[in-house]
């Protein structure tokens, strides 16, 4: 039975409809826009002054923001794929196990790993990434007769390992969209591709995957802007023994937004800090949107 | 570094005791890791709540005082000139030059590096401290003879330093150059890194490494560690370590040495100011107590024991004469009280923390990614010169400011 309420409906409509605009105006895009503002002054303790593009033409120059930009998108063509391959391999594992107990054991398993706080698990790994035979890595590969590495502190291998954890971290929520996907596609399919003598590698290849590519679509969004936005394990696992510099070796780790923290926050160069937010800002709007358009038009079903 | 200890001492000794003699003053402690400390108090003022007394590092001096963070100290709290001495009021008295000048934070006192020794190996190995050599020719000669490796595992170094080679670099240049080309700053508005003597300075660390096999790279263990685990003779450390090693090493005997040094005579490098305390009250009604407290923080009564533990030499002239602080105090503490003297060491004042970043990424660019060292010196010099003539610093003593105040680099500096 339907009460009406105190309120009108069209009037709640409206209202529920206002508070939702004032939250989307008051805490996203009037931020963004004083960012945009402060990018054009030289803002930092003591002085707010107008310097009109200064700081868009600082960026230019900025050695150190480039290498970040380069840093952040090396991450990212590591973590993507890494998320998405591993990620599907999972939920087609645990997909076919028969058995729900089992099959939630595992889920839950794999899951796990993204829901516990990034810095706990940082904090864990940076203790596994030990150089010497001090890491547990280290321990590991000496059992197959590889020499120790630096994994931390040589920027051959810092940036991977970050992104090793990542990939590690953030799989199991891939498998756990993959499982929804893959538990969506019709049977029917499958069983009449069978009946065809379609082998498991052709039904994979024509049907789940098109089938899937939605989810697939989202996963590789969301998880590129996640490693545009990685922060955390940086913060976490780059401080370097002596001076506590992090973002090493020689700036290999310094993803961009530990960058803009560092200038903005603890540089206290707020006006250059949101300068280059912004650039950052445009370049991830940029990237998202040739994903979401590329993956959508190459398999349109 | 392990402020713990301070922590400690500060909430169950210090305030009790100024509790007691100040009845009407209760004082509510509160910690905040260091990382986090400048942009808490810079909220903190924003909303109008900012703690009454606050302790900050150095590299934060500049910024609060511009944010109106921190309030001025009155003379009637402390003549700085007369207690602290000329080169004290000079640095901390700021802007530079203006009327308006004044002094917004102290240093508690100056610290430095030294070279720490485990008494036990030592006995062990046939050695008294007095047997450390104090030529670095001669000193990395008797390290490599006490350094024991197993294959590629390091049982015993002669002198870990891993993590610390800033401070041997510092000292190095120094020691190289003299006191006036051997800092790091020319002027207070340049950086020197690349030239002679630093190239010089970082290849004898990689030699520690590479040539003499003192401590290891591929471990990566930090030298501290390795100390306080029984794991090294001698460690190259700055003299915070003092707290850290009775709190967290209370099983290791161990003593304090002057580090080697080209000579065996001063100069023997670098040592650098640590402040402080700061009065950062919001609330006029508790000024008065707020720089009551502040006084005492500054106190001979407070500093003893807080330097003590910090490993730092106090600043205040009345205690310069203390046995507790002197070149007779034992292996705890004489080469600490030595070495921290104007005429053994030099104070390149401080930096800010962009420019200390800058400077920190010749470490593992040279250590750990096999750079060559001038180029990365230059790499560092050149981002370092852009960084002060953008950001041009007071709280730098640079080898031009040590020329016109000559006085500074003498005992009664």
């Amino acid at each position: 039975m339907y009460t009406e309420s105190w309120l009108p409906k069209h009037i709640l409509g409206r209202v529920v409809l206002l508070l939702s605009l004032i939250f989307i105006i008051g805490l996203m895009w009037w931020p963004i826009m004083e960012m945009l503002y402060w990018s054009f002054f030289d803002k930092r303790p003591g002085i707010f002054e107008f310097t009109a593009l200064a700081n868009y033409r600082k960026l230019f120059s900025d050695e150190v923001f480039w290498k970040s930009l380069r840093v952040t998108f090396n991450f990212a063509f590591m973590v993507v794929p890494g998320v998405v391959i591993l990620g599907l391999l999972l939920a087609l594992a645990v997909n076919s196990i028969r058995d729900l107990t089992v099959r939630g054991i595992f889920t839950v398993s794999f899951f796990t790993a993204y829901v516990v706080p990034l810095v706990a698990i940082a904090l864990v790994w940076r203790y596994i990434y030990l150089p010497g035979k001090q890491g547990l890595l280290n321990v590991v590969i000496g059992w197959f007769d590889i020499s120790p590495i630096r994994w931390l502190t040589v920027s051959e291998w810092a940036l991977r390992s970050l992104a090793f954890l990542r990939i590690w971290k953030e799989a199991g929520y891939a498998m756990v969209l993959f499982m929804a996907g893959l538990q969506a596609i019709p049977a029917i399919y499958y069983e009449a591709a069978e009946v065809d003598g379609a082998s498991a590698w052709r039904r994979f290849r024509h049907i789940t995957v098109p089938l899937l590519m939605p989810t697939i679509t989202f996963v590789v969004i969301i998880t590129t802007l996640s490693s545009f936005l990685a922060f955390t394990e940086v913060y976490v696992m780059t401080a370097e023994a002596g001076s506590g510099v992090r973002g090493g070796p020689n700036f290999a780790t310094n993803l961009m937004a530990f960058h803009i923290f560092n200038t903005a926050i603890a540089y206290s160069n707020e006006g250059y800090g949101s300068a280059m937010a912004a650039v950052f800002f445009v370049i991830m709007v940029a990237v998202g949107y040739i994903q979401y358009r590329f993956i959508r038009a190459t398999y349109e079903y | 570094m392990d402020l713990s200890t301070i922590n400690n001492m500060t909430e169950q000794e210090a305030i009790p005791e100024f509790e007691s003699a100040n009845a009407a003053i209760k004082v509510e402690l509160q910690f905040v890791p260091e990382a986090e400390l400048q942009q808490k108090l810079l909220t903190a003022k924003a909303a109008g709540n900012a703690p009454d007394v606050s302790s900050i590092d150095e590299t934060f001096l500049d910024t609060l005082t511009k944010q109106e963070v921190l309030l001025p100290i009155p003379d009637e709290i402390i003549n700085v000139t007369e207690e602290m001495g000329e080169l004290t009021a000079s640095l901390y008295r700021i802007p530079h030059g203006s009327d308006d000048a004044r002094f917004y934070g102290l240093p508690n006192g100056v610290f430095s590096s030294a070279l720490y020794y485990n008494v036990e190996l030592l006995q062990e190995l046939g050695y008294t401290p007095e047997d450390i050599p104090t030529t670095w020719a001669d000193f990395l000669t008797w390290a490599k003879e006490v350094t024991v490796w197993d294959g590629d595992t390091l049982q015993t170094a002669g002198m870990a330093v891993y993590a610390n080679e800033y401070s041997v670099a510092e000292d190095l240049r120094i020691q190289y150059g003299g006191p006036i080309a051997g800092n790091n700053f020319p002027t207070k508005d340049s950086l020197a890194q690349a030239d002679d003597i630093g190239i010089k300075a970082w290849q004898f660390i990689m030699d520690i490494y590479n040539v003499h096999q003192l401590d290891s790279i591929a471990e990566g263990m930090v030298s501290r560690d390795r100390f306080g685990a029984g794991g090294a003779v001698t460690l190259y450390q700055w003299t915070w370590f003092n707290g850290f090693m009775d709190n967290q090493y209370p099983d290791i005997e161990w003593g304090v040495m002057i580090p080697p040094s080209e000579t065996g005579e001063p100069v023997f490098g670098r040592r650098g100011p640590d402040v402080g305390f700061t009065v950062t009250s919001q609330t006029e009604g508790n000024l008065d107590a707020a720089y009551t407290f502040y006084r005492y923080l500054i106190s001979p009564a407070y500093l003893a024991r807080y330097c003590k533990l910090r490993g730092i030499q106090p600043s205040l002239k009345s205690m310069f004469n203390d046995p507790e602080f002197s070149a007779e105090s034992g292996p705890h503490w004489a080469a600490i009280a030595v070495k921290n003297q104007p005429q053994n060491s030099v104070d390149f004042g401080f930096a800010p923390l962009e420019l200390v970043n800058i400077t920190n990424q010749i470490l593992p660019s040279i250590r750990d990614e096999g750079e060559d060292i001038a180029t990365v010196l230059k790499r560092a010099e050149d981002a370092g010169n852009e960084y002060l003539k953008a950001n041009p610093q007071w709280s730098i003593l640079s080898g031009a400011d040590y020329e016109a105040n000559p006085q500074w680099l003498t005992a009664v500096g």
